[in-house]
């Protein structure tokens, strides 16, 4: 599998995370999710009806 | 045509060796599979020579005609893709470089095809350089939305948003906007965010602030067909910078600054669109994995599904990502042979890949295939650049930027 190597320093595994795994990433993701949630503090849309934009389905190539 | 060099997209498993294909039947997806998205390329001319230009033969004034809009209609009800609804968009090169009756005429053919139960929405997206009253009356009649490509204030759109003599075309696309504006049309705006917007955040979305567009989308400089480097890549941090502060601004902006990164990560957050199923296992919907959710069509009437872009674009040994023409043959036909086989193959372990190796599968469904193949040389393949700046980034931005509020409010800790 011909994965880009290349990881963003942004988005690249911090020490402790060096071993973690997908399934641990995704359930620290969303374990962030869920507190956010339970805290009232997940910020909701808010107007743009993106579903209704045509703008959603424009967000490929350069142009 | 261009082709991309080095691909392998043919039947291979992720970290396997066999060359097992996979075998496409429509009754394997829940809800039943539908085209969602007709994309419609009137012309490969554009009016215009941008330097992040993905699309070839620009130069080429081939004209579709209104029976082929008519036929590319007719065979998504033939083939019983036709949902409740179905957006149209008209796009690449230049649309409005196409006469106005041509749009009438097929306007109206697609409208008889798709008949009265399914409700049909007409989109163009333009430089808005061809933007004069008669276009406008036309947009009026038909309801068209309407998207205009500008990249922010002159000093970055002139950059890159150039005639054939290198002028700048910020000035011609100001006006048409103006003439929008006098005819009463919103429209939203599609900026392509190179690496000379990064430092220029402030200046960007005071722009488009000021503009009153719907919405502000950012395509962020994608390698891809003929545009065989991305000028963001490498400069991730920046990116993520400017991404942060936009962010910021459409939050404070209380509606006047709608960033469609923002608002697509806010409805990721929140669980999204219901997931779709394929063979019982659930993933997110993505229309540019599933087959004829996009359905991309070219003046002549030849056609492809998932990533729009590929349509045009050929690998290495002749093979096309054309599918078949729609004067001769039906969508659903088409995927009983190559190229389409090979094709859906490679995008379905393109998808199994994701959902292995990366931790916001959840959210996406499966990335673009297009970049899989542009960046990584293989539509088999997981994270691209593009998933970084349009997937991943905004969602970790919203959270942290959510945790950040939190913290700061006392009955909100997280």
């Amino acid at each position: 599998m011909n994965v880009n190597t290349s990881v963003p320093e942004s988005l690249a595994p911090q020490p402790a995370q060096v071993c973690a795994s997908v399934d641990d990433q995704r359930r620290e993701l969303l374990g962030r999710i869920e507190s956010l949630r339970q805290a009232g503090a997940l910020p909701m849309s808010h107007g743009g009806d993106v579903s209704a934009s045509v703008a959603q389905w424009t967000n490929w190539s350069n142009g | 045509m261009p082709t991309v060099a080095a691909v392998r997209w043919t039947d291979r498993p992720p970290g396997g060796s066999a060359d097992a294909p996979i075998a496409f039947d429509p009754a394997d997806f829940r809800p039943r599979l539908s085209t969602r998205l007709l994309v419609l390329q009137p012309t490969p001319f554009c009016n215009i020579r941008c330097d992040y230009c993905y699309l070839p033969d620009r130069d080429d004034k081939s004209r579709m005609s209104p029976g082929t809009a008519r036929r590319a209609a007719q065979r998504l009800v033939d083939d019983g893709l036709l949902g409740e609804r179905l957006t149209v968009i008209w796009h690449a090169g230049e649309p409005l470089a196409m006469p106005i009756g041509f749009y009438d005429e097929s306007i109206a053919a697609i409208g008889e095809a798709t008949g009265p139960h399914c409700v049909v929405t007409h989109s163009l997206q333009t430089n808005a350089m061809l933007v004069d009253d008669d276009r406008c009356r036309l947009f009026l009649r038909h309801g068209v939305r309407v998207g205009v490509s500008i990249d922010g204030p002159a000093f970055l759109h002139d950059a890159h948003r150039l005639t054939r003599r290198g002028h700048g075309t910020h000035a011609r696309t100001m006006k048409g906007i103006e003439r929008l504006r006098e005819h009463g049309i919103r429209f939203h705006a599609i900026a392509v965010v190179t690496a000379q917007t990064l430092p220029h955040v402030e200046a960007f979305a005071d722009f488009f602030e000021s503009l009153g567009v719907t919405e502000l989308g950012c395509n962020f400089d994608e390698a891809e067909g003929g545009h065989a480097s991305s000028s963001i890549e490498g400069l991730e941090a920046a990116h993520r910078a400017f991404l942060g502060r936009l962010f910021a601004r459409a939050a404070a902006s209380a509606g006047r600054l709608q960033v469609r990164e923002h608002t697509q990560a806010l409805r990721r957050l929140s669980g999204g669109s219901p997931p779709v199923t394929w063979r019982r296992v659930a993933q997110p919907d993505n229309a540019q994995v599933q087959p004829f959710a996009i359905v991309n069509v070219a003046w002549n009437g030849d056609f492809g599904s998932f990533s729009p872009e590929l349509l045009g674009l050929a690998a290495p040994g002749h093979r096309s990502f054309t599918l078949g023409n729609v004067m001769h043959s039906g969508y659903v036909d088409s995927a009983r042979r190559e190229p389409f086989t090979g094709l859906w193959a490679a995008v379905r372990r393109g998808t199994e890949a994701c959902r292995q190796t990366c931790a916001h599968f959840d959210f996406c469904g499966g990335g673009a295939p297009v970049n899989k193949l542009c960046e990584n040389g293989d539509l088999a393949s997981a994270e691209t650049l593009y998933c970084r700046s349009m997937v991943k980034r905004p969602i970790e931005l919203v959270l942290a930027q959510a945790e950040a509020a939190a913290s700061n409010h006392p009955e909100r800790k997280v």
